[in-house]
């Protein structure tokens, strides 16, 4: 499946009519992006928790 | 701009009039408010701001208007009112004389994408103002109005800010209240001044948080960030940015590199959590009512977002929770962090692009790259001209930690005094003359 084809599956599912300009835009999107997305998906983050309480007003608990 | 020579309705007036003069080469400002104006003026309290007319972002609600946010008609997120940013303009004694140009719907650095069209730099009007703040920036460097609103998710003040060569403040996330914004079910999202210095943009900044952001003094210690922020950036840009930090060490400061890991996912995790915030206002109803007046490319952008996985979604959080913890950690050793706001001058309209050591750049990627990671953390940082790169303004940007925007400052201010201002006296060729 190419990546056209996913987008437009997954969008049309989603109750999206996406036109042949979105999935281009989709496409930039994805040379743009994809190398940064990929190396976050591949990045160990078994040592990395989350905040148990964020506020982005002040610094996180220690 | 001058501002407080005059009475109250006569700088309305004149701000009026400078618009009307301007704006048809600029396109900064896409709706005035002479009557609503002149009242305000009239009856303004006694404030800081009293008499002061201002642009604001087209992103906020007012007792008369809902905000269009760069679209042909209100995309609905929120009505009419009285936001809480024009509250608290009124009570400072400000008078909001019209609503600038952007970006349509923030989705853009540029500004260049709105249905009322581009909004032009008066540095130079083939190039871009930045955005998605546009209106607001073009409207202070043109010198249509001593100070405008603007907001920002990801560098949408400090960009304009850089490529107009303006002062522009994101303070803390939540240090504005946001009701009445159409960003306000953002996380990243926070509402600032732009104005021509700093002295200005400390009383318009104590306006909207409602606190004195003055600094006690002393030694301010600055670190810098090796890597891409620095180096990855025009060279003319980066020797005005490294000239300033010279100039503050004779202004009690002191400059030393730090480490901050994690940096390498700030961006993706800035874009991405930028767009996973506005999902759940764009369904398949919304995009069909929005029908043309969505930009093409705008409506593109809309539907990639709606393929962000939840894998993905779930790593950014840990990337942001990383990044705080960096940040508490690094504002324990220094004061302050320090880079260029912006890798390169404003790009030119048609072609908004960086040429930058790394390679040609999009100019919206090199920008969040610079600006994301205070949204993405929460913490204040302030952008502050350095001079002229080829004859277009340079900025430098500081970040503090939370709540500090009094030593941005107060920091801001020390370099404009060490400089004995010449930046901040710079003027562009389209700009008021009376």
């Amino acid at each position: 499946m190419t990546l056209h084809e996913a987008a437009r599956w997954l969008l049309e599912d989603a109750g999206f009519q996406p036109t042949e300009r979105d999935l281009a835009v989709i496409d930039a999107n994805e040379r743009v992006f994809g190398e940064a997305r990929r190396a976050l998906l591949a990045a160990d983050f078994a040592e990395m928790g989350i905040e148990e309480n964020p506020d982005y007003s002040r610094e996180p608990d220690a | 701009v001058s501002w407080g020579e005059q009475a109250p309705e006569a700088e309305v007036v004149r701000a009026l009039a400078r618009i009307e003069g301007l704006n048809p080469q600029v396109n900064a400002v896409i709706e005035t408010f002479p009557e609503r104006a002149v009242a305000a003026a009239l009856s303004a309290p006694p404030g800081r701001l009293q008499g002061m007319p201002v642009v604001i972002k087209d992103t906020f609600a007012l007792p008369w208007r809902s905000p269009r946010e760069g679209m042909g008609q209100s995309p609905g997120i929120v009505g009419k009112g009285a936001s809480a940013l024009y509250r608290r303009l009124t009570e400072a004694g400000a008078a909001v004389v019209g609503v600038g140009n952007m970006h349509q719907l923030g989705i853009g650095s540029t500004g260049t994408v709105s249905h009322d069209g581009p909004c032009r730099n008066p540095w130079d009007l083939d190039r871009v103002p930045g955005g998605s703040s546009s209106g607001p920036a073009a409207a202070v460097a043109s010198g249509m109005v001593p100070a405008a609103i603007g907001t920002d998710g990801a560098g949408s003040i400090r960009i304009p800010a850089a490529y107009c060569g303006l002062v522009g403040l994101k303070p803390t996330f939540g240090a504005v209240p946001r009701e009445g914004y159409s960003g306000v079910y953002s996380t990243m999202a926070v509402i600032g001044p732009l104005t021509r210095d700093t002295p200005r943009c400390r009383r318009v900044a104590e306006a909207l948080v409602g606190r004195p952001l003055a600094a006690p003094g002393g030694e301010v210690r600055i670190g810098i960030v090796g890597g891409e922020l620095w180096d990855d950036v025009e060279p003319g840009v980066a020797s005005l940015c490294r000239d300033a930090l010279d100039a503050l060490g004779s202004a009690g400061t002191r400059v030393s590199t730090v480490r901050v890991d994690h940096m390498e996912h700030a961006l993706i995790a800035s874009v991405t959590r930028m767009t996973i915030d506005r999902l759940p206002l764009i369904g398949p109803d919304w995009i069909e009512r929005m029908g043309d007046d969505l930009d093409p490319t705008i409506r593109g952008i809309l539907m990639s977002r709606q393929l962000v996985t939840g894998n993905l979604t779930s790593r950014i959080d840990r990337v942001r929770a990383a990044l705080r913890r960096e940040m508490r950690r690094v504002f324990g050793e220094i004061d302050l962090l320090a880079w260029p706001t912006v890798p390169g001058v404003a790009p030119r309209i048609e072609r908004p692009v960086m040429d930058l050591p790394s390679g040609k750049m999009l100019a919206d990627v090199a920008s969040v790259r610079q600006g994301g990671l205070a949204n993405l953390t929460g913490i204040p940082s302030v952008s502050v001209p350095v001079g002229l790169s080829e004859g277009l303004p340079a900025s430098l940007m500081f970040h503090g930690a939370w709540g500090r925007e009094d030593l941005l400052l107060d920091v801001a201010e020390r370099l404009e005094q060490v400089t004995e201002r010449q930046h901040v006296e710079l003027r562009p060729p389209v700009v008021a003359r009376d």
